[in-house]
């Protein structure tokens, strides 16, 4: 074997390296050709699972002159491999290493994977700092949703998509090509392009206490706010006609439709039902081809329908029908990402069931009713019991109910309605259904303030707080129809402090590097002490980023627009503070603004 | 009942598949190219699909048999001829035909032909010596671990059909037993006869045999 593949070999699972996937692009290496990495922070399975990739990679690949690869963090076995014989970390289509590429294009979904993407510039010999970076080396791109804080990383990337990147990255390709494929020329002109945030132009001042002072651009003619891009109409946007299918199990192996962007719900905990507004369909006849398209270019035999609240389409009911007839002779499934708690989402169970039979998830996100007035999840008592009722007389015994720990306002109190819903739901059981079969998941997971939410003002919880929460509930569901599920809260408070972080946490990420964290997204890794001892060697005190804060300072990632004004947030926290309601937006305008702002009339 | 039996090639980076993500990956390319597969019944249907004398992990194959069962037959030239639109790049079918009831590949399965590519820095000499010393002997015994985590003696040497060196291919040939009855696979055989790193070499399956009326025959 050659060098690469004998390593490839060695490892615990080499179809994660070895490529050559159905619908993989290949394409011949001219010096014409613009050389793209889309670089995915975690292994492979989880980046394979990822739409947004899938998307671009395809967009990119039809464009004649630009081909684009992937890269994903290599598991610990092969990055030693790698280190161990000199080799550099690798794209699957060509095996090519990433100095080769003109650009490598970073998604940001996760804080806590961070520390991968700088351990995949240093397993390519990459300098970290993009001031360190020369004009032959790739320029390092970013986006994704946790781009709408980009300052954790304003001193590594140079330069950041906000919001929709289907549209900007091609005019960024273009304005490659227009200025000869001179990096500086071209960040200089990317800066002005809407969407675009190029940190490298822009300075930060601090108060003596570290809040920030002032924001600006030292270069004339570059806007001082950077307004998120969006793709108006979802029927005229381009949607990939193939996806790559992976060889290996991955988390979600199925053809993928996306159904519509953005959600009207309004949850304040909720950054994706901020920053992705406002609502845009696509209509029952898009979405039909689209599902037809890829079932035959793929093989799939699962088609899942996404959105971050599919149920709430307008023409769900019909919809579903249509595909099942569709599909059912070839046993190809639907599947539906996640389900609402009311009687409505019962009758679409029963279509679904026909082919296959599943776990149900369902979102439940806190125990008590004044808890979830607080966080605007309209979702009521009855709501969840007339729904376990209808899903245990269908046939149902798997159920996962999702619950948040440290939600603002939240009590000892909050936390034992958590135990008292599994109770009742233990005992509708065995009315409804007189089985003796149910497994009842409760998960929790630890809430973490997110920028451009409602809640971006408030203190992480504590984390004696959080671990006397999960004490109490992991002796409260010690019974064996129970699974409790919860979550290191040391992690999520790291998600939080650079969640909410500014510039400063670009040295402490790099140096977390240099002594050989990563992968702190994965229990087996993550290590808070190490952590907290980098925190405190470079003299930056984490409590400072979870803190709660006012809402006249300054925040880190003011300069960032998603449409949904300052103003809107503000209300809402105040609505939050007296347990009141804000409706869903589907039924009269709430006024957040998204469509006054920069986007124009949008909704 | 139809069966569609397939003779392929495993060649480049699909060396790397596991035998369920091959069994997966031709499941997944028989879909797209619309061929009508029997699925079983139940909650979780699934076709039909068994592959003879899976390989482990990191062997290419010039020799690759499979059954399928269909709802109803096809015209398996037409597979062959649009191949391309369907399989991955590194899976190439080279046969297929409709068989009504045919036996199971697994049972049928007595023999395969192996190269083994070196890629080493060793001299001819030193190969050939280990060779005719390993065929010189009456028996080599090997502890073989069993299902259930003990260990068993087992006589490799009859199991051994053929072995020999081609010094400008630098590649060793053998012929080995393989399926329910007796099996040696061509790793084992090459650690019992050197002492040489896996990664370095690049095995190849080159054929499959049954026997038919008491003679040996190609499986496909």
């Amino acid at each position: 074997m050659k060098p690469l593949e004998e390593i490839i070999y060695l490892s615990e699972k080499p179809s994660r390296y070895m490529g050559g996937e159905f619908n993989q692009v290949l394409k011949p290496l001219s010096p014409e050709m613009i050389r793209f990495a889309f670089a995915f922070p975690d292994i492979y399975e989880v980046g394979m699972s990822h739409l947004g990739m899938h998307i671009l990679y395809n967009l990119l690949n039809d464009q004649e002159d630009i081909f684009c690869e992937r890269v994903f963090s290599p598991w610990v076995d092969l990055e030693k491999h790698l280190v161990e014989r000199g080799l550099d970390l690798f794209t699957l289509e060509t095996k090519s290493p990433l100095r080769d590429m003109d650009f490598i294009g970073f998604t940001l979904q996760y804080e806590l994977s961070y520390t991968n993407i700088l351990n995949m510039l240093k397993l390519s010999g990459i300098p970290y700092y993009a001031g360190d970076r020369g004009p032959g080396e790739p320029v390092i791109m970013a986006g994704g949703s946790c781009g709408y804080n980009p300052e954790p990383l304003a001193l590594i990337v140079d330069l950041f998509v906000i919001g929709e990147g289907e549209e900007v990255t091609l005019e960024l390709l273009e304005l490659y090509k227009e200025v000869g494929r001179d990096k500086e020329k071209f960040l200089l002109a990317a800066a002005r392009v809407p969407g675009v945030y190029v940190p490298g132009f822009y300075e930060v001042t601090y108060e003596e206490d570290g809040r920030i002072k002032d924001f600006h651009p030292t270069v004339e003619g570059i806007p001082g706010k950077i307004g998120k891009r969006i793709l108006k109409d979802m029927n005229e946007a381009y949607y990939p006609p193939r996806m790559i299918v992976p060889f290996m199990d991955v988390v979600h192996d199925r053809a993928v439709v996306e159904i519509f962007r953005g959600c009207t719900a309004g949850c304040r905990f909720c950054q994706a039902g901020m920053i992705y507004r406002p609502v845009r369909e696509k209509t029952p006849e898009v979405i039909a081809r689209e599902a037809r398209e890829l079932i035959a270019a793929t093989g799939y035999e699962e088609i899942s329908l996404t959105s971050l609240s599919t149920l709430d389409y307008s023409k769900i009911g019909p919809l579903i029908t249509d595909l099942m007839t569709e599909h059912e002779t070839n046993k190809v499934g639907i599947s539906l990402p996640s389900l609402r708690l009311d009687s409505y989402s019962v009758e679409v169970l029963k279509e679904v069931q026909k082919v296959r039979k599943t776990g149900l998830t369902f979102a439940v996100e806190a125990g008590s009713q004044r808890l979830r007035d607080v966080i605007n999840k309209g979702v009521t008592e009855e709501d969840l019991y007339t729904t376990m009722e209808s899903i245990f007389s269908l046939g149902w015994d798997r159920v996962k109910l999702y619950f948040m720990l440290g939600l603002p306002t939240e009590t000892m109190a909050d936390v034992e309605a958590i135990r008292t819903i599994a109770r009742r739901i233990e005992a509708l059981y065995k009315e409804a259904s007189g089985r003796k079969r149910l497994t009842l998941t409760i998960s929790t997971s630890v809430f973490v303030p997110k920028p451009h939410t409602p809640f971006q003002w408030e203190a992480f919880d504590t984390l004696e707080a959080l671990r006397k929460k999960e004490n109490y509930l992991k002796d409260a569901l010690r019974y064996k129809t129970f699974k409790y599920q919860y979550h290191d809260p040391r992690s999520s408070y790291l998600e939080g402090v650079f969640a909410r972080g500014d510039r400063r946490l670009n040295r402490i990420l790099v140096q977390a590097v240099e002594e050989g964290i990563r992968f702190d997204g994965w229990q087996e890794f993550f290590d808070f002490d190490h952590w907290m001892a980098i925190f405190e060697g470079q003299g930056i005190d984490p409590e400072f980023y979870t803190r709660k804060r006012d809402y006249e300072e300054i925040l880190p990632w003011d300069h960032i627009e998603s449409g949904v004004t300052k103003a809107y947030l503000i209300q809402e926290n105040e609505k939050s503070k007296r347990a009141e309601l804000t409706r869903d937006c589907r039924g009269g305008c709430t006024a957040c603004g998204v469509n006054q702002g920069h986007l124009g009339e949008v909704c | 009942m139809a069966y569609l039996q397939l003779l392929a090639r495993k060649t480049g980076n699909l060396r790397f598949l596991s035998h369920l993500e091959t069994h997966k990956m031709l499941e997944r390319s028989l879909r797209r190219a619309r061929v009508p597969l029997a699925f079983s019944h139940g909650f979780n249907p699934h076709p039909n699909i068994s592959f003879a004398a899976p390989l482990p992990v990191g062997s290419l194959s010039d020799y690759e048999v499979v059954h399928v069962e269909l709802a109803e037959a096809i015209d398996t030239g037409g597979l062959i001829r649009d191949q391309r639109r369907f399989f991955p790049e590194e899976f190439i079918l080279l046969k297929g035909k409709i068989l009504e009831k045919p036996p199971s590949l697994m049972k049928e399965v007595v023999r395969s032909d192996y190269t083994v590519t070196l890629n080493l820095p060793v001299s001819p000499r030193e190969i050939e010596e280990g060779i005719r010393e390993f065929l010189s002997r009456e028996t080599h015994l090997i502890r073989k671990r069993t299902k259930k985590g003990r260990y068993n003696e087992v006589d490799i040497r009859p199991q051994v059909k053929d072995l020999a060196y081609d010094q400008q291919a630098d590649s060793i040939f053998m012929s080995l037993d393989t399926g329910s009855v007796s099996n040696l696979k061509p790793l084992v055989l090459m650690e019992e006869l050197f002492d040489f790193p896996p990664e370095k070499l690049d095995i190849k399956r080159e054929k499959l045999y049954k026997t038919k009326d008491g003679e040996l025959v190609e499986l496909y």
